[in-house]
């Protein structure tokens, strides 16, 4: 059968973190796209900008991921030409890119991407999460990948609607760094994007602090004799 | 001299064939014009797929559905039991389809499936009858039925029916299933309680049967099929056709009432030593 | 050849879970649905709304598949739209009954896997319930209920609605919206996909008044 199915992806990117704080919308990646067990591209961007206030990020297949970037920023130029003062929202986006992976679930050749939406809307946050099948939910903070059961319970504890940036960066970056002691296919280069009423700021990349020196990381063992 | 012959018929693809070797026409191309409209597209499944949606979907399978022919017209008796897998989803199914004013149909195998192509069933007849001025007659609606469900075949259409109804040669009842199979009878039994009612059905029937005789019958072979057979079960249903069209004549009776009344007759009261332990 | 036998690993369907579930009393009739969608073992939505209005005394309640759910309801209310531009008028909710029928049959080769309960008042005013299969096989009724709590439910509706299973002389007289209640309370306390929040819409001849109120969060 057809050849251009994803049936099993291939270069994969591992969590996504987006959360709403004050002033904005902060999402966070890593820059890992793995192949298999192999780290095979680490500093390559997984989240991206479409138009001037819609941010996405995703996970799962990179490829399927530059897909549906090409497939919004088709739909921006579409509405540019339009030349009408109005721009799609992130609630657009989210809408048509749900009716995309939907279609394409329907034709058993989904995209295999688990993607976070955000973006700011007449003053306020939207923050949507959507996966390979279609579906669309809103949420104050979203978690894709291992992020959903290893940070989920983290922001779950911490994550207050009036965060101010700083906060809210320290809290992601805490898991983000979780990701990285825990998830074999997490990497501690990191990103940061946030989306706030005066645009989207993408922050260079940067490697996460980590400690690894604890005694319980350095004798740790199953075999008691090293215990 | 030879430029003005026109050679064009030898383009015919049917030239020189003798006339019998031609393709008739399809008696039921018109037919088929009409069930083609509206009609779900079919989308291929890979084997896999399939099964999976199999066991995400359990759709109503269990039933009782039986109808005779005699001296009176035609008596159908149903249970009204929906189950998906253990869990019973209705007690209150009307298995009986009044497809119109004079036709009935049975429900057995998928409710959704026979509910929509005994409802198509009624377009086709009332489109047949405008255009004919007169209503196809019992088989030919079976026919058509059977014909719509044949085009549908090994795609996994679940229907299990009778069609009963009175035209001008008097009562008319017959058997349909998803296969295409179309077969006249005077006593069908249809559903997993069918073993179960064909054997009250077969040895109480007779033909020369008084309507309450009948509707007795009928009564008795789904409370025994009720009974026996966990999937069956809820309130009997009974309808009578006759030569001025369908009555309902029980709409809706709780077997557990018929199963009372009986001990009642038989003089049993439920008491601990129904129960058989073990030890 | 490889190809092909990797194309089927693909299965487009998954369950959600989620309960929602449906009482008419009179002129009158309370639809709830819980807010927690999931994925295997993991809630990925506490707030999610399960239930969609679709004219301005009928609504949709689904459970099973959320994508499924969100599509059919899109298209349920594209349908009803043109509906309104033809006739004028709102259908009503027998017309919506079928409308939703052929909707779910339109796909019997690949079905919407959704369990949907179409609550409203009808034209005289009454409030009525129907109840769905994943094809459109439906029926109408005096309560219901669909989804993963669909076991646990029921029979505490048919208790309370029908009288079923009782000695006393009983007839069902309680606020609709405070059995809804209490069944997803029930509910949530022993299915572990029922959960989070319920919300209650109230449909009567004044309009549709909606509440919520907190389950278990576990």
């Amino acid at each position: 059968m057809a050849l251009n199915h994803t049936v099993d992806p291939i270069i994969v990117g591992a969590s996504v973190i987006a959360i709403k704080y004050a002033d904005g919308i902060l999402m966070c990646t890593d820059t890992l796209a793995s192949f298999g067990s192999m780290a095979r591209y680490k500093n390559i961007p997984r989240m991206a900008a479409i138009g001037n206030s819609t941010l996405i990020g995703a996970s799962g297949e990179y490829s399927d991921f530059q897909e549906i970037i090409r497939l919004l920023r088709e739909k921006e130029q579409e509405d540019f030409i339009q030349h009408d003062n109005i721009s799609l929202s992130a609630a657009h986006y989210a809408s048509y890119l749900s009716s995309i992976l939907y279609g394409k679930r329907n034709k058993g050749n989904p995209l295999y991407n688990s993607v976070a939406i955000a973006g700011i809307i007449n003053g306020q946050q939207y923050l949507a999460y959507l996966d390979l099948y279609g579906t669309h939910v809103l949420a104050d903070y979203v978690t894709t990948g291992f992020a959903a059961h290893l940070c989920k319970p983290l922001l779950g504890n911490d994550w207050r609607p009036d965060l101010t940036e700083s906060e809210a960066k320290q809290l992601v970056e805490g898991c983000m760094r979780t990701l990285w002691y825990r998830d074999a296919r997490a990497s501690n280069r990191i990103q940061f994007a946030k989306v706030t009423r005066e645009g989207i700021t993408f922050e260079d990349p940067y490697v996460l602090q980590s400690e690894w020196g604890y005694d319980s990381y350095k004798t740790y063992s199953l075999n008691p004799l090293y215990a | 001299m030879a430029a003005d012959i026109d050679f064009s018929f030898l383009d015919d693809p049917e030239f020189g064939l003798p006339s019998y070797f031609k393709p008739k026409q399809d008696p039921m191309e018109e037919f088929n014009t009409l069930l083609t409209q509206e009609v779900p597209p079919i989308r291929e499944f890979s084997g896999k797929d399939s099964e999976e949606a199999k066991k995400l979907f359990k759709f109503a399978k269990g039933t009782t559905t039986l109808a005779f022919v005699f001296q009176g017209g035609i008596l159908i008796a149903v249970d009204a039991r929906a189950t998906m897998g253990s869990f019973i989803g209705s007690q209150k199914v009307k298995k009986v389809i009044e497809i119109n004013d004079y036709l009935l149909g049975t429900m057995a195998g998928g409710a959704a499936d026979c509910y929509y192509w005994e409802n198509n069933l009624a377009r086709v007849c009332k489109l047949y009858e405008l255009k004919n001025g007169e209503r196809p007659n019992v088989g030919g609606a079976a026919q058509i039925l059977s014909q719509m469900l044949g085009q549908y075949r090994g795609y996994g259409l679940s229907v299990g029916t009778m069609i009963a109804g009175w035209d001008h040669k008097g009562p008319g009842l017959y058997f349909v299933d998803n296969d295409g199979m179309c077969l006249k009878g005077n006593r069908f039994s249809v559903g997993s309680g069918s073993i179960f009612a064909y054997g009250v059905l077969d040895s109480h029937y007779r033909w020369d049967m008084t309507l309450d005789e009948a509707v007795e019958l009928g009564r008795r072979a789904i409370y025994h099929a009720g009974h026996r057979d966990a999937m069956s079960g809820g309130v009997v249903r009974i309808y009578h056709v006759h030569a001025g069209g369908w009555t309902n004549i029980i709409q809706a009776e709780d077997l557990m009432n018929i199963h009372r009344q009986r001990d009642a007759e038989k003089g049993i009261e439920f008491l601990d030593d129904e129960v058989t332990f073990n030890s | 050849m490889v190809k092909e036998s990797k194309q089927s690993q693909f299965n487009p369907y998954q369950n959600n879970g989620g309960t929602v579930a449906a009482v008419a009393l009179g002129g009158r009739v309370a639809v709830g649905g819980d807010t927690r969608i999931s994925v295997g073992y993991n809630i990925i939505s506490r707030n999610y709304c399960k239930i969609t209005q679709l004219t301005s005394k009928a609504v949709i309640a689904s459970s099973g598949m959320v994508t499924d759910a969100q599509n059919l309801h899109k298209l349920l209310l594209a349908r009803i739209t043109l509906y309104k531009h033809q006739h004028g008028t709102e259908p009503s909710l027998k017309a919506l009954s079928k409308l939703l029928s052929i909707t779910l049959y339109s796909r019997r080769f690949f079905p919407f896997y959704t369990f949907n309960l179409l609550a409203g008042l009808n034209e005289e005013g009454q409030g009525a319930v129907y109840g769905y299969d994943a094809i459109g096989s439906f029926d109408e009724l005096k309560y219901g209920v669909q989804g993963t709590g669909q076991e646990l439910c029921m029979s505490v509706l048919d208790n309370q609605c029908k009288g079923a299973n009782r000695t006393d002389d009983y007839t069902f007289t309680q606020d609709p919206v405070e059995l809804i209640r209490d069944v997803f309370t029930s509910c949530a306390e022993r299915d572990i996909y029922t959960g989070d929040a319920v919300t209650v819409w109230d449909i009567t001849a004044e309009g549709i008044q909606q509440t919520s109120i907190p389950l278990r969060r576990d």
